[in-house]
């Protein structure tokens, strides 16, 4: 650590702790006349040498006394002078409005992320989907796993205040992955009133649900009943054919498809996975 | 990968029309009762299902489309329920796995 400490690296700023006894250099030319070299006398050569050190010392401090003027390090003293303090100052402060707005523009951008985001899918139709316009090729060259049968059962639920009479209406249907089939299921509303219905589905066990797509169904829409009507309605589905290709689904033979309704209020709605 | 959540999926093309008046009832009524006739193969049954969706179009239930969107291929014949022979799923899937392997 020692080591370090080179005199010659003593840094810039610590000339001026050397107080050069008051006033103008000429009383200082005054006292170092006689040392100084004859040349160097004569024609105010010692003063100018002074003030030529003054400037590199002292350059811009008053001549003031040292008992009124508290001992500090000037900041500006050695080879830079104020306008280069000056200069930097100017520059650190641009610095620091660049930065500073930068940091705000990204808060702003976060903001703004959402409703450009909405935008972005409404225009381009993804609709929640990282994929755009996979399920129509799909769906058409779809090929059917032959070899691998899968029993779908079929099971509803209704929310307690709602008084439909809801059920499926096949307990269960063999299909294969990679072919599209068709299920019913029934509502009828036994009351003297019109009531508006919104339904939820989950597919059990849940880790083949990610395989389990529906191309059209009733689901997370609002449907109306009539009094005292009853009407089918249909789920038409398929099991991704890659359900065939995954090692966790080698044990699954069985898929129960659960659909619950619930009452709707006047406007409200589920919360629709994806985006409207 | 949150295995606690189920995956619920938004369908593909929305949802289907009621049918309040039960114009396709009638073809639903016969697809079920051949699904009960076949041990509720669906693949014995796809021709009544194709004509449910027919009914649909011509109703306006449904918007017009090629069946071929909807997975229907054109020459597809009625089968014989696959799983009649078979006392669950399982054993069926087991017979088809040793079967390909003999191959």
């Amino acid at each position: 650590m020692g080591g370090l400490w080179h005199p010659g690296w003593r840094p810039v700023s610590f000339c001026g702790w050397r107080w050069i006894h008051p006033g103008s250099p000429a009383r200082a030319a005054e006292r170092v006349e006689p040392f100084l070299r004859p040349e160097w006398s004569g024609t105010g050569g010692a003063e100018e040498g002074l003030r030529w050190l003054g400037t590199r010392k002292h350059c811009s401090l008053p001549a003031r006394h040292p008992a009124l003027q508290p001992r500090r390090r000037p900041k500006s003293c050695g080879p830079f002078t104020r306008a280069h303090v000056e200069e930097w100052r100017q520059r650190n402060k641009t610095t620091l409005t660049y930065v500073a707005a930068v940091a705000v523009a990204m808060l702003g951008a976060s903001y703004a992320a959402v409703p450009l985001y909405r935008l972005y899918c409404q225009t381009t139709g993804l609709g929640g989907s990282a994929v755009a316009g996979h399920a129509s090729d799909q769906i058409e060259n779809m090929v059917p796993v032959k070899d691998r049968i899968i029993k779908i059962s079929f099971n509803a639920d209704v929310h307690a205040s709602l008084q439909w009479n809801f059920r499926p209406q096949q307990t269960e249907i063999y299909v294969v992955p990679g072919e599209t089939a068709l299920a019913f299921y029934r509502a009828k509303n036994p009351t003297d009133k019109p009531v508006m219905g919104i339904s939820t589905y989950n597919v059990v066990p849940f880790e083949a649900g990610q395989y389990f797509n529906k191309i059209q169904c009733f689901c997370f829409e609002e449907q109306r009943l009539n009094p005292q009507e009853e009407v089918d309605m249909p789920v038409f589905f398929y099991i991704d054919p890659e359900f065939a290709e995954d090692p966790r689904m080698i044990n699954v033979d069985l898929i129960t498809l659960s659909y619950t309704f619930f009452e709707a209020k006047e406007g409200h709605t589920l919360p629709v996975p994806g985006y409207n | 990968m949150d295995k606690k959540r189920s995956i619920v999926k938004k369908p593909d093309r929305g949802s289907f029309l009621l049918d309040h008046n039960s114009e396709c009832t009638s073809i639903k009524n016969k697809y079920l009762k051949c699904l009960k006739k076949h041990n509720n193969d669906h693949l014995s049954c796809r021709n009544y299902s194709k004509e449910y969706f027919i009914c649909r179009m011509d109703k306006n239930l449904l918007e017009r489309q090629d069946l071929n969107e909807l997975g229907f291929k054109e020459n597809e014949l009625d089968q014989d329920s696959r799983i009649k022979n078979f006392k669950d799923v399982y054993s069926y899937n087991i017979k088809m796995e040793n079967k390909n392997k003999l191959k």
